[in-house]
């Protein structure tokens, strides 16, 4: 898995999308972009199914604690 | 012995002695509803204190007016210090009011009026100062108590929706007097730590008075100074508060709080599905779109018959050259000349059967003339007789003894004359 952020991930496979739109790729670009594009939307897709709660901290003087609720 | 009898004035003005001097009635607190309200011209307030079972009349000077935050008017509950004292021509006891202010739930409700309207003037509220909130944030700050109900549930929805996120909890009172302070330190502390991405400040349900934490300026000010995107979400849907103005963002409940903050899971699998779904669709399409362009290509006439180039070029060329012979100036030159001289020929023409027709006319006039020429008439035998320089046409006219000329065609003749015989 790639070491970027949900966030980044996300925002890449919008941009890889656009690009595509746009049409100005080589075939052998447009073909890397489709295949770089399903990897992100699988690996999004499989964080998200492994995430199953929120991580809990409290901020207390000392800094930040576990916080169960 | 005898009777003494006070004058009522007397009377009265003990009275007022024993108000002016008793303590208790110095200064008074008082709670009551206003009726029979009126204000002087001189501005001067007249009312009446009332409760459920007793009144009191009541002035308020126009000096102590100045300090009044509100409107008063009749059916207003309100809060009053004042002192107690006898009016003595009437008789009568009043209440003399230094200090008044609408009671309770008003009281608040015109302190937060006059905030808002205060910060709303000074730009607090303007859109353009809101950050927006991020679309997918990794940590989520919430200033609230950690033990009520709505921390509790900005997890609950967090989990369901979006469960990749971290949350701190920025412990703070939420009602009480200590709320204020504590509220906007922990708003300044999220600041200083810069761990979250947005925070969520608020709390459940309760009365005004529980909820005034979020109406202090204090808190305000710290929203506003925020770098951090703040989402308000204090009591219910009903419930506005100075922190939902100031704030980036206003969510009716600190449910609602959590569901601006983050995405849906759901909404994100959709999208995903899109997103596979519409990058298939292009590809497809662009792999069909270069196939059909390969294909027009192999296709075309030229390919396959490269003369045709030269064909089209040719009629063309020859289109053009019509088409600047038609404008040549030679040509136009030419036409020039071919009506002048067209134009020259019917001038001759014209003058030539001009000159025709006269010299025939010159003729039979030169005939006639010829006609009356004396001398082809002298030519036949006749003479003409002259004397004396005139031509005589009368023998009558002519002297016997002066001499006479007589012209021939081809001469002259002297003469003298002899006889005369005149013709009857």
């Amino acid at each position: 898995m790639s070491e970027l952020t949900f966030e980044e991930k996300m925002k890449e496979l919008e941009e890889l999308i656009k690009k595509l739109e746009s049409g100005d790729n080589s075939l052998d670009e447009s073909v890397k972009l489709y295949k770089k594009g399903i990897t992100l939307a699988k690996e999004c897709h499989q964080e998200l199914e492994e995430a199953e709660k929120a991580i809990l901290e409290l901020r207390t003087e000392n800094g930040l604690e576990e916080f169960n609720k | 012995m005898e009777q003494i009898y006070l004058t009522v004035t007397a009377l009265n003005r003990y009275l007022k002695h024993r108000f002016d001097h008793d303590e208790n009635l110095q200064t008074i607190l008082l709670k009551a509803e206003i009726s029979n309200f009126k204000r002087h011209s001189r501005g001067h307030l007249y009312l009446t204190l009332k409760d459920d079972n007793s009144q009191v009349s009541a002035i308020m000077f126009a000096s102590n007016t100045r300090s009044l935050n509100f409107n008063p008017k009749d059916g207003d509950k309100v809060i009053i210090e004042g002192n107690v004292s006898v009016y003595e021509p009437y008789g009568t006891y009043q209440i003399y009011i230094n200090k008044m202010d609408l009671d309770g739930v008003g009281n608040l409700y015109l302190a937060y009026e006059k905030l808002k309207a205060k910060l709303e003037e000074i730009g607090m509220f303007k859109e353009d100062h809101k950050i927006p909130i991020p679309k997918y944030p990794k940590v989520i700050g919430v200033v609230t108590s950690p033990t009520g109900a709505a921390i509790r549930d900005i997890i609950n929805i967090i989990n369901i929706r979006y469960p990749l996120v971290k949350i701190i909890v920025y412990p703070a009172f939420v009602q009480g007097v200590n709320a204020k302070e504590s509220i906007a330190n922990q708003i300044n502390l999220a600041n200083k730590d810069k761990l979250v991405d947005v925070l969520i400040i608020g709390r459940g349900g309760g009365s005004i008075e529980d909820l005034w934490g979020f109406n202090e300026e204090v808190v305000a000010k710290s929203i506003y100074a925020s770098k951090i995107p703040v989402i308000s979400a204090v009591g219910h849907e009903t419930d506005f508060t100075i922190s939902d103005f100031v704030s980036d963002l206003r969510a009716s409940t600190p449910s609602h709080a959590a569901e601006l903050a983050v995405p849906s899971k759901k909404d994100i699998y959709k999208l995903l599905d899109n997103s596979l779904r519409r990058m298939e669709v292009l590809l497809n399409q662009y792999i069909e779109s270069k196939a059909k362009h390969f294909n027009q290509i192999i296709e075309n006439n030229y390919f396959k018959n490269p003369g045709k180039i030269f064909e089209n070029k040719k009629l063309s060329m020859i289109y053009l050259e019509e088409r600047l012979n038609a404008y040549q100036p030679r040509k136009q030159i030419e036409n020039y000349k071919n009506t002048i001289f067209n134009n020259n020929r019917r001038l001759k023409q014209g003058i030539v059967s001009v000159l025709t027709e006269n010299r025939s006319k010159f003729i039979r006039l030169n005939e006639k003339l010829d006609l009356v020429n004396p001398l082809s008439i002298m030519k036949k035998g006749y003479t003409i007789v002259r004397q004396d320089d005139e031509i005589k046409n009368s023998v009558k006219d002519i002297s016997l003894d002066r001499e006479l000329i007589v012209s021939f065609y081809d001469g002259e003749l002297d003469c003298n004359p002899l006889k005369k015989r005149v013709r009857k």
